[in-house]
């Protein structure tokens, strides 16, 4: 497909954006009404970097088993992410040279406003009334959409599953939420870096710890605003959330207000995909038949001009040619006269 | 054949030369890097950078590296007769202005760059006719104009301490106005600057007067109040350089940048001033100051009216007893606490209400204000940071911040002083009451201890086993005694720590916080539940109770993988993530 037929084609697309009258995403209504959603504090200054976290997300999600052991730390030399066998790692960073590492654990934020719920199309992402985000798998059709749309890159695929690929992330426990039992991490952990809670109470222990001993903390709970809110949220020590690995700069508006006209024209454009294709071929089609046929006009009209012009020099050279032509005809007879008027004259004479 | 392996011979003789030559080559190369690789670190840069004054600058920054011309000079005596006058100028008092070949006078921005162009570059000419080595001498501006430097400053200021103070005093010893030699102080008859001329009239630290930037007071003569910076130079490096030109034997200060700026020279002049200055020397600088005073806290002006009779002002907040002179033994300047002079807080500036001159700190904050050093409470909290300390106070309000502890020190007067005390602080504060207030405050701190105690060491339990949450893990067995008295050999020397760890149990409660202070503390697991619940709470649950405390203290104390004990056997204290290190595992 050649670029300008492109982006005619996102222009469709913009058009049939226009005239879709919902511009809210698919999430926005699951949020509404959720001041009780759970969520987990976790404290970058208690975390010591022991990996029972880790151990106890494999053990009750039934993961398979890693290749290094989780009582084995030289794992945390290298900074890793989640992928589709593994819902939640601890990295480890070293903000200030010389000081003690401080630990970060990853696994899905359970944003309030999930980017991947708003970017899913068959609503396979739902925010549920516990804080957690879950994923129904017997409606997903593997578009990983999601994994294009989470802001925290946690959602992973897998590649390895030839026939039923699923996407993988943290669900918060939340089967084991529902039975009244901590998040399998959160049980574990034996510092407390990781707190289960609504997440209202949560904000209030996150602030009290940052004003309760000043100067430790970050003056910022990390999840309170960024991306909407999540109910994971986060408080570390000084000197930045970026020295954790961190991103700053993701801003408060979640994902639906962001992308809430482009993400709810998603459906509507997987429905029209088919038509939209076929006009728009058949234009860009009937297109190029009237460029060719213009084209060929155009070669006509110019080769009859070259033709024309072409014809008015030669005729014009011509009846130079006839002039001058004449002109030494003319000469040539004057002087044949002339010659044999003297002749005759000198014949005479003789 | 035999020329291949005649071909062969002369290869490995090529090289064999060339592994030899290279190898003798090695020590010489690395033996050049190594040279000024000692010399990029240095105390005597200085930015020449006064053209930005009129505008932005054209050309980078010229990094003048003033040691290293005053050695160059110092070995030309015979070509530089004039010594620092080669590039400095005198008043006409003979004292030395500190810019470069003028004066304080101001000069047009052309001036000021053709003194430098003209001055530098001159007198680099003259050397390399002379057939000198010398700097950059030709129009190539970067020679001096220089954006990356290959020198870095390690350049410290540097404190006149106690001891310091005293090797000054003591050269001055028989001197008629000993303090005076240094101290001056601008007297108005006079009209300019005069020797303090009685011990009593020195006004205390030089940067009292002369600040950061120099000042100009127009009601006075000289107007100007030259900066710490140029006062500094012109009185200590001047009068270090008379010393030394005066005889050859005497003993004096540096005048290079580096003797009084560098780490390593700071490091000698220290280890020098410790060897100088004998034992038991009186180190304290007099300044009229009192041993002992009561330190006031902030009355209301009107005072309350309670049954329409004036409530006395004392009645609130009790008067602080202040040791003065410990306090002074354990800071190396007056100008640890009194940052802008050397008169009481509230005086002039940090009236009850705030002023500007104190820069609308209350007198309430400029006591208790936990960030600033000079308080009370910001430099308990400093010291607090101690290792030894932090591994109790690193996470608990305990001590500093805690209103609770107001009493440590607004002693409430008790039995006889009560009545003395309601006499004494009716009146204000004055000459004719120090001696009163002395007393009382000697006897306020009567009741302090010197030293942190606790209980006998047989009454406090040796071992405690940890065993009510063990799953996983063996219980684990706790060296309780062993914990205890190394915390008490850890502030065993600290005045501070005994006068705050007031009761026995106070030491206890590091750990055993939150209860009343007692020889049988409850529980832990009486306020820290032992199952873990889906309602978040302030309060941790009894497993991350127990590794928050222990685990917090030894990262505090910065102890963890580290043997402390002094035992034969002894192991390291396990690190956060040794779990067998404290319980052993129940599967293994």
């Amino acid at each position: 497909m050649k670029r300008r037929h492109f982006l005619g084609l996102l222009g469709a697309a913009g058009v049939t954006m226009g005239t879709g009258v919902s511009a809210q995403a698919a999430s926005s209504a699951d949020v509404k009404g959720l001041p009780n959603a759970g969520g987990v504090l976790f404290d970058a200054t208690r975390c010591i970097g022991c990996r029972k976290c880790e151990a106890a997300c494999n053990q009750v999600n039934e993961l398979p088993k890693p290749a290094k052991a989780f009582d084995d730390l030289s794992v945390l030399d290298t900074i890793r992410r989640t992928d589709a066998k593994t819902y939640t790692i601890v990295n480890k960073y070293v903000p200030e040279a010389g000081k003690p590492p401080v630990f970060r654990k990853s696994q899905c934020n359970h944003c309030m406003e999930p980017a991947c719920a708003s970017a899913c199309f068959v609503a396979a992402f739902k925010k549920t009334e516990t804080g957690a985000v879950v994923y129904d798998e017997s409606v997903c059709v593997g578009c990983r959409y999601c994994m294009v749309a989470c802001p925290f890159n946690i959602p992973t695929y897998e590649y390895d599953k030839a026939f039923t690929p699923r996407v993988m992330k943290c669900t918060m426990c939340y089967p084991r939420l529902l039975e009244g039992k901590l998040p399998g991490c959160v049980e574990a952990c034996p510092k407390e870096a990781l707190l289960f809670g609504k997440r209202r109470e949560l904000l209030n222990i996150a602030w009290d710890r940052i004003g309760g001993t000043p100067g430790r903390y970050v003056e910022h709970v990390y999840g309170e605003r960024e991306m909407g809110g999540t109910s994971w949220l986060y408080i570390a020590p000084k000197p930045s959330f970026a020295a954790i690995g961190m991103d700053e700069n993701l801003g408060t508006a979640s994902a639906p207000e962001l992308t809430s006209g482009a993400l709810a024209a998603v459906p509507a454009v997987a429905g029209i995909w088919p038509v939209l294709l076929t006009g728009l071929y058949a234009i860009t089609k009937r297109k190029d038949k009237i460029a060719e046929a213009e084209k060929q006009a155009a070669v006509a009209a110019a080769i009859a001009t070259a033709s024309a012009d072409a014809a008015a020099k030669l005729s014009e050279e011509l009846a130079k040619a006839e002039v001058a032509n004449k002109r030494r005809i003319e000469v040539e007879v004057t002087k044949a006269l002339e010659a044999a008027a003297k002749a005759a004259e000198e014949g005479e004479d003789a | 054949m035999k020329n291949g392996k005649r071909r062969m011979r002369q290869l490995l003789a090529v090289l064999a030369i060339c592994g030899v030559g290279g190898l003798s080559a090695l020590p010489a190369s690395r033996a050049m890097a190594s040279q000024p690789g000692s010399d990029k670190q240095r105390a005597d840069i200085v930015t020449i950078d006064g053209m930005q004054a009129y505008g932005s600058l054209s050309q980078p920054k010229v990094v003048f590296l003033h040691d290293k011309h005053t050695t160059a000079l110092g070995k030309q005596k015979d070509f530089y007769k004039k010594e620092c006058g080669t590039c400095h100028t005198s008043d006409k008092d003979g004292v030395m202005q500190l810019g470069f070949k003028r004066d304080g006078a101001p000069v047009s921005g052309e001036k000021l760059r053709d003194v430098y162009h003209n001055g530098c570059i001159s007198c680099h000419k003259d050397m390399a006719a002379a057939g000198q080595k010398t700097g950059p001498t030709d129009v190539q501006c970067k020679g001096c104009h220089n954006a990356t430097p290959d020198v870095a400053s390690n350049w410290q200021p540097i404190t006149v301490d106690k001891r310091l103070h005293y090797r000054h005093a003591a050269t001055q010893e028989k001197a008629e106005n000993k303090c005076g030699s240094c101290h001056h102080i601008y007297s108005e008859k006079a009209g300019k600057t005069i020797a303090a001329p009685k011990p009593e009239d020195v006004p205390g630290s030089c940067s009292y007067c002369h600040g950061e930037t120099t000042t100009v007071d127009a009601k006075r003569q000289p107007k100007e109040i030259r900066s710490l910076r140029l006062a500094a130079h012109g009185e200590c490096v001047t009068c270090h350089k008379a010393t030394a030109a005066a005889g050859k034997d005497v003993a004096t200060g540096p005048v290079t940048c580096a003797g009084c700026h560098g780490p390593l020279d700071q490091k000698a002049i220290a280890e020098t001033s410790l060897k100088k200055v004998p034992q038991g020397a009186d180190l304290r600088i007099k300044r009229g100051q009192p041993d002992l005073v009561m330190v006031r806290p902030a009355v209301a002006e009107a005072p309350l009216i309670v049954d329409g009779k004036p409530v006395k002002p004392y009645a609130g907040m009790p008067a602080v007893p202040f040791d003065h002179k410990s306090h002074e033994a354990q800071n190396e300047t007056c100008v640890s606490c009194h940052h802008a002079s050397l008169t009481s807080c509230a005086a002039k500036c940090h009236t009850p209400a705030g002023n500007k001159d104190g820069g609308f700190v209350t007198l309430e904050a400029s006591m208790h204000k936990v960030g600033a050093s000079q308080s009370c409470a910001g430099c308990h909290a400093v010291l607090q940071k101690k290792p030894e300390c932090a591994g109790c106070h690193d996470s608990r309000v305990k001590g500093v911040g805690d209103v609770a502890q107001c009493g440590s020190c607004h002693v409430k007067p008790e039995g006889d002083l009560k009545e003395a005390a309601a006499v004494m602080m009716a009146k204000p504060a004055a000459k004719e009451t120090a001696a009163a207030e002395a007393d009382m405050a000697k006897k306020l701190l009567a009741g302090k201890r010197d030293v942190t105690a606790t209980f006998p060491a047989e009454d406090i339990p040796e071992t405690v086993t940890i065993g009510s949450l063990s799953k996983d893990y063996e219980p684990s067995v706790l060296p309780h005694r062993k914990i205890v008295l190394s915390m008490l050999a850890g502030m065993k020397d600290s005045k501070l720590a005994g006068a705050f760890h007031a009761a026995d149990a106070a030491v206890c409660q590091g750990c055993h916080h939150n209860s009343p202070a007692s020889t049988t503390p409850p529980r832990c697991s009486n306020c820290h539940q032992a199952v873990e619940t889906t309602t978040a709470s302030a309060r941790p649950a009894l497993k991350a109770a127990y590794h928050t405390q222990c685990m917090g203290c030894h990262t505090s104390m910065g102890i963890a993988g580290k043997v402390v004990d002094k035992a034969a056997d002894a192991k390291p204290v396990p690190v956060a993530t040794d779990c067998t290190g404290c319980h052993k595992d129940k599967k293994k």
